[in-house]
This record gives structure tokens, C-alpha cells and sequence, in this order.
């Protein structure tokens, strides 16, 4: 059962992230990556981690796509014929990147497919599902110092952005 | 966001906050207004035009089809401007009742405006309060004229008829319960917070630009200019009578804002001053030229059916000149230009509507704003499209 | 076998029965509003449909069903007859985690009064509220109207600003429930519900939930004044009613999850958890009704500082307070691993 969840939602994970690249619509490409990304949080929850599956949602869906929305529709990019199709040259780096990855991870499962045919284990028991509790744990003491880091990092950002703000329009802040 | 493409709007002429059928052109960058352009005219029947074919006494039914919200008023102005071509007294009586249902219309007129604004900026309520109150004022116009809109009560040389026995008791419960009802609508207003977000600093526009665009009425009260035609050029006996002129200081929404409601309570006292004055008399000047007879001699009588119809089939002659009169409309200076070349019919009017003039200031008080903000302005102009339009 | 059979019989009545309260008690909240508002502007309201003009929910609906499904020319149809639903649904699903009576006993086994206890609830919420925008969003673009589209720039831009002090404020809640789950939640609150501790949270919270159900003062989208009818201003027939349901739909869960997160939940003396339950919920409800015969409506800007300058820094320094009062009064989650 869980299985043939897991392969529906990646399949529509995949062709809408497919479709998200190839539609020339800002604002449908967008809603596809925001199916993609819907698909991705059922499942992390399917792999036994909601908190990741809720953070995708809020985080990506829910905020910077909106964000991105936001942005599209204030600047009215609502019209296809305005951008331009990108070269055949310009998707080559695009496609090399993508090609390399790709058979990294080919080669990485065609390793694991090897060592766990020869090792002939069972199959992985399901993980039990993490409470929030162990990985607020895990998070705060193991790596606070990390944690403190990256939120630090992003108060950075934010005294950045607001600076950046504030010189190009003239005392608003928003 | 240098890219943003500059959008136009078209607001209106069918719009909830456009008070009618004006229609306004907006250029936005994002929310924020432009330019603004406003198109005039849906409304045109072409009042002016039409009065030169018309006896003088026909020309009545047109004006208070002008500023429908304030319909008396504008038959006063009118039949002022006449009975100073003609010269003729009009009986005490008529001149108290005229100031009542001068002052009347001013509260209903006000009464419609605050509505309509507290509606645009979202309070719903204190529409549907004000229109409650609104409702009396109409009853008392149908009580006394038969019609609740087109009351067409005025006449040269004084009034239709007389006020039924009952419209005094009306007038004065009315106008004992006004004072509360305005405090309830200040309670939902003066001192709420978001009220105030939205109309201090809201469409500022300084005294020298207002005189310089010729506005007036509250909207010219609101930015520190103490000019008011009931007092400073009186007419139909406002010097008899004592009221404060408020006048705001900030020059913004909320300054007029408080001027109206001021002006309303000043309504009040001035309709109370002149239901003590209110004493039995003639409501009709003794000039048979100009005054239709009354009823029993036009049924009863030979002469009085020849008057009557000589009355009513040509008019009157009214004497040849121009003339100029100005009232204190709620909105503004209504003022008639009347033209006569001694017929009965007006050889030319003009009308100043005071929502036309007051319409030149959209664009400087609404441009770098929002468009919530622009309708704020519009609301707190009160303007009327059948007195712009005419 | 069977076992399971009468588990599943259970659970679809319970799905059942939610669907039906929640469609039917958002149909009816349409018909108390327009009555409550009427008692408080000194009218009569709905009172020809039925009794009392009780069936005019049902007249509403057969008009809605009736009319002309309109879409615009040059409209993106698709978006278009989606959008509706995307407004819609977030706010259905969202009901899926709130416990709305205590657990009870029916053939021989426990019946959770919720239909799923997430163990990360309170992120379910708050992820679906963030969704919930894109109907707004998609259905103020697809429908190539001006009014719609500043309407659905107004919808995002409203998110983005209160989304984040909602949040916030129910970092505290979390804090003394040491649970995301919304059932460790409520049963927190056994003795003193949350608001006692967090009045400010409380306050922030309901500022919020006005704003995310785009209510007076804060219906910027749809400000009709304004916009005319903003996001939905070229929608018409059941179109038009989902969105409209929707919104009230999103007012009873937002309610319901206040009650949860502040209230309580089920918890009350003398009656049943159920009706406690209900009859907290529906003082929001009627809150909100309140509100809209009051208050007039803010700026776009105005909203967007509230909520950026005002209740996110409030409730930055809500959550520092609440935790040196955790740590001071020696209630801390041991440290130790």
C-alpha cells in the first residue's frame, strides 16, 4: 500500500518538476513546483519524518513560493511571449550538471543493489517515527552551536536585505 | 522593482465607491496612484439648457434633481435667485420653514455622506445608522411636499402650502434625538483607532490650494478657511440666527470629517432657533403677479380660475438683469446666474455646483496615495453626480 | 477481520459526520451573520425564507447552484475552476487535527474525538494556512481582471504578514504543552486553559486568525469599497459560494483551533466536551461577527506594519519571557541526555 503511494507521489513529483522547468508560464511553472514540493512533504511523512514533511510545506511551499508569486504577479510577468525561450547552448551546462548527477546516483544505488544482493538481508525494518522531542534534542545540544551559527548567518541576511531596502527606496522599510 | 509596468484602472462609472457614476482613470504603480483623470458627464441632462425653455416656475422640478441628496436646497437657491430678480418679500413664516428645511437637508445630506464614507473605509454599521435617521428627514419632505426626493416646495415669494400641524412635533422629536445619535456614531468612529489610521494625513490639501481651486463647503472648512455663506453674505434671514462655524486645522480627512459632524449638531440648534421663531402667518408673499392664488378662490371663483391659469400657462414676467445668488449648500457654494431679458422664461442660467469645483481637488489630495486611500478622498469630498454632471 | 471492518465503519462515520456539521454549521453561519449583524444595525435580517428565515441557507444554495457559471474571456480556465477549491480545501483539512470532544467508548474500543492526532499538528495547521493562499492568489490572477489581481497581490501580501507572528504566537502554546500534537495540547489545559498564562499570545493569535480569514477589519482582498469584490470579483454561481463557504468554513476551524490552542478545547465543566467545545468555537464565530459590525477596515500598508512592526516583536519577546519564566520556575526539560 505504502508503496504504491510512495511511487504515485514521486512520479507526480517528478513530471511536475519536469513540467515546473519546461512550462513558459511563470505562474504555472510555479504552481507545478509547488505540487512537486506538496508530493515531496507526503513523503517524508510516508518515510516516518513529519516534522520535515511540515517544514517543506510551510517553509516551501508556504513562504518562498508565495514569495515568489508575490513577486511575479507585482511585476505583472504574466506574459509568456515577453521571455525568451532559453538557447540550446544556455541548457547544455544545465543538462551536464543534470547528467552527472544522475549517474551518481545510478551508481550509488547500483552499489547498494550490489552489496545488499550479496549480503541477502532482509528487508530494512520501517524506522520508527523520530518525535519532535529527539530531534529538537538532537538538534539543540548535539549541534547548537551549528544551530546558533545558521540563525546568526540569517540575522545577517536580514540586516542585508533591509539595508538594501531602505537605500533603493528612500527610508521604507518593507 | 524597477521593472513594475505602470497599470491603468478604470474605477467606475460602476463602481461601489465612486458615488454614482463617476468614473476615474487611475495610473498605478502597484497600489500607488499616479495619476488620476477623471471623466465626467454620465450623468448630463443638460439642466441649464432645458431651463431656457421653461417658465420660471418650471424650471423648479430641474434644480433639485442637481444635488438629490440635498434637494431643498437647491430649490432655495434657485427661488432666492428669482425673487431677487423680482424683488419680492417674503412672509416670516415662510422664511422659518425655509431655514428649517434648509438645515434639514443639511443634516440629511451630511447624514448620506457620513454614511457612504464610513461604508468605503468599511464601517458598516454607522451606514446603516445614518441612513436610519436619514429615513425620518424623508418622512418629514414627504409629509410636507408629498415627495420624499423631489420636494419642489419652494415657491418665489415663499411656499407651496403650508406644514401639515403635525410637522412641528416631528421636526422637534427629530431633533431631540439627533444630538445621541450623533454620539453614537462618533463612538463607532472619532476615537477607533483604525478610523483614525485611515483619515488623519489622508488627503491633506492646503487653504491657499482650496482657494485657489475655488473649493468650498466643508472641504474648504476642513483646511482653515472660515467662510461660510450663511453668515458672511446671509440670506432668507440666517442673521438671525446664532451658530458656530467649525473649522479644522489639518487640512485632512479627518478635519473634515470633524467639521461635518460639527456642522450637524449646529443644524440642530439652528432648526431649534427657528421652531421657537415658528408663529402662524401667510407661508405666500401678496404679490398675485408672481403667487399663485390659493386653492378656494381657483375653485370657488371666476377671477381666481383666470389667475391661476394666466399663471400657469405663461408664467411671469420676471424684470430684465443678471443676477448672481450663492448658497451655503451642504456641500459647498451653489450659486444660480440668471440672466433675464424681462420674458418669463430665463434667457440664460448657469449653475456653480460646489461638487464640481470641489471634484478639481481628486487629483492633488489622492496622487502618491493608494487606492484605499482614494476612496477615502472621494468620500470626504460628498461629491454628487447630478449636480457635477447636470 | 471484522475488527478492523468496524474500525473503518467508525472512522467513516466520524469523517461523515464532520463533513456534514462542519458544511452545515458554516451554511448556517452565513444566516447568523446576516441576522447578527442585523440586530446590531438596528434591522431585521433574513426572515421570509421558512420560519424565522431559517431555510434561507438552502435558498442561498439553490440561487448559488442556479446561477451562470461564468468565466471570463482571456481568463486562464484552468486556474480559474481551481482556484475555488484550493480556497476551499485547506481550510477542511485543517479540521482533520483538532480535538473537538473527549475520547469515547463506542464497541469496546476508544474513539478519539479527532480524526488524526499528528504528532506535528500544530505544523499541519500552520502549513495549510500557508497553502490556503494560493486560491486566493491563482483565482485574483486567472481571472484577467484587475480588481482580481490586486486583490489576490493583496491576499499575499497579507499572508506574508501575519502568517509569521500567527506562528509566533503559538511558539508559547507549544512551550508549556511540550507537545505539537493538538489532543497533548488540550489535555494540557485540563485545569487552566493557555489564555490565563499567554494572554498576549492569545491576543496576537486572534489578531492573526481575523486576518487569515479575511474578516473586517482585515478583508483587504476582497474589500468591496475598494476592489469591488477583489480576488472573486469575476466569479459567480457555486464558484463564487465555495469561496464564500470557504471563508466561513475558515472561520468555524480557525475558531475551533483558537479554542484549542488558548481555550481549552473540550475541556469545561457540567456539559458534555462536545457542546463546550462547539460553544467556545462559536463565540469566535460570533466574535467575528462583532467585529465586522464595529470596525472599520485597514490599509494594506497599515496591515503589513501591524504585523511586521507590531505582533512580531511582541511575540519575539512573548516567547523570551515565557521561556526565562519556564526556566525560572525550574520547569525546564531536563537537560540531561
Amino acid at each position: 500500500m505504502e508503496q504504491i503511494i510512495f511511487y504515485i507521489l514521486a512520479g507526480v513529483a517528478v513530471i511536475g518538476t519536469i513540467l515546473a522547468i519546461t512550462e513558459k508560464h511563470p505562474v504555472h511553472a510555479i504552481l507545478y513546483l509547488v505540487t512537486s514540493l506538496f508530493s515531496i512533504a507526503v513523503i517524508f511523512y510516508l518515510l516516518t519524518a513529519p516534522l520535515v514533511a511540515a517544514f517543506e510545506v510551510i517553509l516551501y511551499a508556504g513562504a518562498i513560493m508565495v514569495l515568489f508569486l508575490f513577486v511575479i504577479m507585482m511585476l505583472d510577468l504574466g506574459h509568456p511571449e515577453k521571455g525568451i525561450a532559453p538557447q540550446w547552448r544556455q541548457w547544455l551546462p544545465a543538462l551536464a550538471l543534470a547528467g552527472v548527477s544522475i549517474a551518481s546516483l545510478a551508481a550509488v544505488i547500483v552499489s547498494r543493489h550490489a552489496s545488499a544482493a550479496a549480503a541477502a538481508a532482509p528487508a530494512p525494518a520501517p524506522a520508527p517515527a523520530l518525535p519532535i522531542r529527539e530531534v529538537a534534542r538532537h538538534l539543540f545540544q548535539d549541534h547548537g552551536l551549528a544551530v546558533e551559527l545558521v540563525s546568526l548567518q540569517l540575522l545577517f541576511a536580514l540586516v542585508g536585505a533591509l539595508y538594501l531596502g531602505k537605500q533603493s527606496k528612500g527610508g521604507e522599510t518593507k | 522593482m524597477a521593472t513594475t509596468e505602470k497599470m491603468t484602472l478604470n474605477m467606475g462609472p460602476q463602481h461601489p465607491s465612486t458615488h454614482g457614476v463617476l468614473r476615474l482613470v487611475l495610473e498605478l504603480d502597484g497600489e500607488v496612484i499616479t495619476k488620476i483623470t477623471p471623466d465626467i458627464g454620465y450623468l448630463h441632462r443638460g439642466v441649464e439648457k432645458l431651463s431656457e425653455h421653461r417658465t420660471y416656475h418650471q424650471v423648479l422640478p430641474l434644480t433639485d434633481r442637481l444635488d438629490y441628496l440635498a434637494p431643498m436646497h437647491n430649490n432655495l437657491g434657485y427661488i432666492l435667485t428669482v425673487e431677487k430678480l423680482l424683488d419680492i418679500q417674503v412672509p416670516e413664516r415662510a422664511q422659518t420653514i425655509r431655514i428649517i428645511m434648509a438645515e434639514l437637508t443639511r443634516l440629511e445630506s451630511h447624514l448620506v455622506w457620513l454614511a457612504t464614507h464610513a461604508l468605503d473605509i468599511g464601517a458598516m454599521t454607522v451606514f446603516l445608522y445614518a441612513f436610519r435617521e436619514r429615513e425620518v428627514i424623508m418622512e418629514t419632505y414627504e409629509l410636507i411636499s408629498g415627495a420624499r426626493m423631489t420636494s419642489n416646495f419652494f415657491r418665489a415669494g415663499g411656499l407651496s402650502q403650508d406644514v401639515p400641524p403635525e410637522f412641528e412635533k416631528k421636526v422637534r422629536d427629530f431633533i431631540a434625538a439627533m444630538p445621541a445619535n450623533l454620539d453614537q456614531y462618533e463612538g463607532l468612529l472619532t476615537t477607533n483607532p483604525i478610523w483614525l489610521k485611515r483619515t488623519v494625513g489622508n488627503g491633506v490639501i492646503s487653504a491657499e490650494d482650496a482657494i485657489d481651486m475655488g473649493i468650498t463647503g466643508p472641504a474648504l472648512r476642513g483646511s482653515g478657511v472660515d467662510l461660510d455663506l450663511r453668515r458672511d453674505n446671509p440670506y432668507s434671514g440666517y442673521e438671525n440666527y446664532q451658530f458656530q462655524i467649525p473649522v479644522g486645522e489639518k487640512c485632512d480627512t479627518f478635519d473634515r470629517y470633524k467639521v461635518r459632524l460639527v456642522e450637524m449638531r449646529e443644524a440642530c440648534k439652528i432648526i431649534n432657533q427657528a421652531l421657537d421663531r415658528l408663529k402662524p402667518g401667510p407661508v405666500l408673499a401678496d404679490c398675485p403677479q408672481v403667487c399663485y392664488p390659493p386653492k378656494e378662490n381657483v375653485y370657488n371663483s371666476i377671477e381666481g380660475l383666470i389667475h391661476h391659469f394666466k399663471i400657469a400657462s405663461e408664467g411671469y414676467p420676471v424684470p430684465e438683469g443678471e443676477v448672481y445668488q450663492g448658497v451655503e449648500n451642504p456641500k459647498g457654494e451653489l450659486g444660480f446666474y440668471i440672466v433675464s431679458d424681462g420674458s418669463s422664461k430665463p434667457y440664460r442660467m448657469r449653475i456653480r455646483p460646489p461638487s464640481f469645483v470641489n471634484l478639481q481637488a481628486i487629483e492633488k489630495m489622492a496622487k502618491g496615495a493608494m487606492i484605499a486611500d482614494l476612496v477615502a478622498v472621494i468620500g470626504t469630498l460628498d461629491v454628487v453626480l447630478g449636480e457635477i454632471d447636470r | 477481520m471484522t475488527a478492523s471492518t468496524v474500525d473503518i465503519a467508525l472512522f467513516a462515520a466520524k469523517l461523515g459526520m464532520i463533513f456534514f456539521v462542519i458544511l452545515t454549521l458554516a451554511a448556517y453561519l452565513v444566516f447568523a451573520e446576516r441576522k447578527v449583524l442585523a440586530w446590531i444595525q438596528d434591522r431585521k435580517g433574513p426572515n421570509r425564507v421558512g420560519p424565522l428565515g431559517l431555510l434561507q441557507p438552502l435558498a442561498d444554495l439553490i440561487k448559488l447552484l442556479t446561477k451562470e457559471d461564468f468565466c471570463p474571456i482571456a481568463a486562464d480556465k484552468w486556474l480559474f475552476y481551481l482556484a475555488p477549491a484550493m480556497a476551499a480545501i485547506p481550510a477542511i483539512l485543517t479540521f482533520a487535527v483538532i480535538p473537538f470532544g473527549a475520547p469515547v467508548t463506542i464497541a469496546g474500543r476508544r474513539v478519539p474525538m479527532l480524526v488524526a492526532d499528528l504528532n506535528v499538528g500544530l505544523l499541519f495547521f500552520l502549513a495549510l494556512s500557508s497553502i490556503a493562499v494560493y486560491g486566493v492568489a491563482i483565482g485574483g490572477w486567472a481571472s484577467n481582471s484587475k480588481y482580481s489581481l490586486l486583490g489576490g497581490i493583496r491576499g499575499l501580501a497579507q499572508l506574508i504578514s501575519y502568517e509569521l507572528s500567527m506562528g509566533l504566537s503559538l511558539v508559547p502554546v507549544v512551550m508549556l504543552a511540550r507537545s505539537f500534537s493538538l489532543a497533548d495540547i488540550v489535555a494540557a489545559q485540563a485545569t487552566i486553559p493557555f489564555v490565563v498564562y499567554q494572554p498576549l499570545a492569545f491576543l496576537i493569535f486572534l489578531i492573526s486568525i481575523t486576518a487569515e480569514c479575511k474578516r473586517i477589519p482585515f478583508d483587504i482582498p476582497e474589500a468591496e469599497g475598494e476592489l469591488v469584490a477583489g480576488f472573486h470579483t469575476e466569479y459567480s454561481g457555486m464558484r463564487f459560494g465555495l469561496f464564500f463557504v470557504g471563508e466561513y468554513i475558515n472561520i468555524i476551524v480557525l475558531g475551533g483551533l483558537a479554542t484549542t490552542f488558548f481555550l481549552g478545547g473540550w475541556h469545561g465543566p457540567f456539559l458534555a466536551p462536545v457542546i463546550w467545545f462547539s460553544l467556545k468555537t462559536l463565540a469566535f464565530a460570533f466574535f467575528f461577527i462583532w467585529m465586522r459590525g464595529t470596525l472599520p477596515r485597514l490599509r494594506y500598508d497599515q496591515l503589513m506594519h501591524l504585523g511586521w512592526k507590531v505582533l512580531t516583536p511582541l511575540a519575539l519577546a512573548n516567547i523570551l519571557v515565557t521561556g526565562w519564566w519556564l526556566a525560572l520556575r525550574g520547569d525546564m526539560m531536563p537537560l540531561s541526555r
